[in-house]
């Protein structure tokens, strides 16, 4: 398993320096969670004490986390998706249908960076109780998140207006 | 009304293939929009965040991370040698073998297709030299891989628990005697199938020191089970605690004990793995956004009494289920099948006085049933990949495991003691 990913049609340089840094962050991201949770279960088995900071910690890490992932998954193409019907379809219809589905994905991500944006400027000034972090890093996650998937989905984009092969990665469960 | 014009929206977004975290957003965003509701967006994508932040979700990550350590992790072909050297004696003894080492797999994989594809790539080759069909092996991976995500550890069972808010530790001592039921009656199959085709008709009876030497092999990794179930049942720890003990359990057997990964590799894995849970829970959140609009409107009540007022008991309204969750999972993977009904279902079946224990294990024993019927699943994929046979001659060999599954799917339905006896154990 390579670490880095390099499709057969290589990307644009700055899509690839976004999507690895995406990716890196990511990886740093969840070996953070890791460690967190595995010392707060040694801590509590073993002190018998709750780290106090734990929780919030781990949340904030959990959050960006999942949001990371919906990004570097959008770039590999990656998420749960069913593909059965579109591709029994003709190649122009395919064609229309996957452009008309990702304006769909397109006005759907521009609500959540917008809406995500207000959400996080309201809560900048409440503090988390431990971390004394303001909550609105936490769900700064949203909006940037979905912006990076955004790019990842308007290069797809692109791809089908240029009739190139897209990313598609099947989803292992 | 509602409820018509959301499945409308959600169906046709996701048949025309938008990703489902996203489909799921847009139909409650377009539903606000059709029936011109006064619902805030900020409230519908506040309840998106809110439902991926708690930190026991973190669980989701960590058993997958397991699981690709245990996969890559060279337990499956030490697991086949202890199976082997215990089992191969009887007739049929590597369809016996096979399904065996796929149920002791599940209860440290979680995962229906890595379970197929660790266990399956080994055997599936063994048992076309030995003169089984192809087609029969492959089948029989098909089912038997599925077997596992019923043993506990398993990652459906751990979402319905976090998406309909039901206590992990039950639901996953739920899946045992279900799980152990079809490995039982797939186990009798291929011994009739071993003797009839007369191509194994069962090895010679195990020395001491081949069982001796196997499960020595085996040992370190057998112990991973015997710490989580331990820790969880005996409630040293939460099902999030295991799992992060879990994953270094994982790592040291991978890294130290088996040496089947290099350090190396190991970034790699954790960015996958993160990656695939990521995609996992935002759908998870996204669900958590359109419950969010289904519970204002009242649609999971009122569905409720609607079927109330149609099933006549609890038991038509099973078997409804039982039909409504097959067609289903012929065209829906078990995990978003799981997500998308599961908040629906509850309520329906609190009113009917259904432990919510018990549905969950039926969803997903039926919703894995999906995984193996033609013409689309998960590890009938992974099956036809290995052993290179085509979906036509499959689906014969399939029929007869398939009519056995819904036989169990039908007991462990109906009758509640199977899987619900060691929760009420532990109830007290």
């Amino acid at each position: 398993m390579r670490f880095l990913y390099r499709p057969d049609l290589p990307e644009p340089a700055p899509l690839r320096w976004l999507g690895d840094m995406v990716d890196v962050a990511l990886t740093l991201l969840a070996a953070m969670l890791l460690v967190v949770m595995f010392a707060n279960v040694a801590a509590r088995v073993a002190l018998n004490s709750d780290l106090a900071w734990n929780t919030e910690f781990g949340e904030f890490v959990l959050l960006w986390a999942t949001f990371l992932g919906g990004a570097s998954a959008a770039r590999r193409g990656a998420h749960m998706r069913i593909t059965e019907f579109t591709d029994k379809m003709p190649p122009t219809l395919q064609k229309v249908v996957e452009l008309a589905t990702r304006l769909g994905v397109v006005a759907l991500l521009t609500l959540l960076i917008s809406y995500g944006w207000n959400i996080t400027e309201s809560t900048m000034g409440q503090e988390l109780t431990v971390l004394h972090v303001p909550m609105g890093l936490q769900y700064l996650a949203m909006p940037v998140g979905s912006a990076l998937a955004l790019v990842f989905v308007l290069y797809e984009m692109a791809l089908l207006l240029r009739n190139k092969p897209l990313p598609q990665e099947a989803f292992q469960d | 009304m509602v409820l018509a014009v959301i499945c409308a929206v959600f169906f046709a977004l996701a048949l025309l293939g938008m990703p489902l975290v996203w489909a799921l957003l847009l139909t409650t965003v377009a539903t606000i929009g059709i029936f011109g509701m006064s619902y805030p967006l900020e409230a519908i994508f506040l309840s998106y965040i809110s439902s991926l932040e708690p930190l026991h979700l973190a669980a989701i990550p960590l058993f997958i991370f397991t699981g690709e350590l245990i996969t890559h992790g060279g337990v499956g072909r030490r697991l086949i040698d202890f199976a082997r050297s215990l089992l191969a004696f009887m007739p049929g003894g590597l369809g016996v073998v096979t399904v065996s080492a796929c149920t002791m797999f599940g209860s440290v994989s979680g995962s229906a297709v890595a379970d197929s594809a660790a266990i399956g790539s080994i055997m599936v080759p063994r048992m076309a030299e030995r003169g089984y069909p192809r087609a029969f092996a492959a089948a029989l991976i098909a089912v038997a891989g599925t077997i596992g995500v019923l043993m506990p550890l398993s990652i459906p069972l751990l979402v319905y628990g976090f998406v309909g808010n039901v206590s992990i530790r039950e639901l996953l001592v739920s899946g045992v005697f279900p799980a152990f039921t079809l490995a039982f009656v797939l186990i009798l199959l291929c011994v009739w199938k071993g003797r009839s085709l007369g191509c194994d008709l069962g090895g010679a009876m195990p020395s001491r020191a081949d069982i001796w030497k196997s499960f020595l092999a085996i040992l370190p990794a057998s112990g991973m089970p015997v710490v989580i179930l331990g820790g969880i049942l005996t409630g040293i720890f939460t099902p999030t605690e295991a799992a992060s003990v879990a994953v270094f359990y994982g790592l040291i057997l991978a890294l130290f004990v088996y040496r089947e990964i290099k350090p190396a590799q190991v970034p790699g894995m954790l960015l996958q793995s993160f990656r695939t849970s990521a995609v996992v829970m935002l759908v998870v959140g996204a669900t958590g956004a359109l419950s969010w609009l289904i519970t204002v409107e009242q649609i999971p009540a009122n569905l409720a009494q609607t079927i109330l007022n149609i099933a006549e008991n609890k038991y038509v309204f099973l078997f409804l289920l039982n039909l409504a969750l097959i067609l289903v999972g012929i065209f829906l993977e078990p995990l978003p099948s799981l997500m998308l009904t599961a908040p629906l279902f509850i309520p329906t079946a609190k009113a009917f006085g259904i432990d919510p224990v018990h549905l969950g294990l039926i969803m997903v024993f039926n919703l894995v049933i999906g995984l193996y019927t033609p013409p689309v699943g998960g590890t009938l994929f992974v099956a036809a990949k290995i052993a290179r046979v085509g979906m036509v001659a499959i689906s014969r060999e399939l029929i007869p495991m398939f009519i056995l599954a819904i036989c169990v799917l039908f007991l462990v339905t109906y009758v509640e003691a199977i899987p619900m006896a060691l929760v009420w154990l532990m109830r007290g």
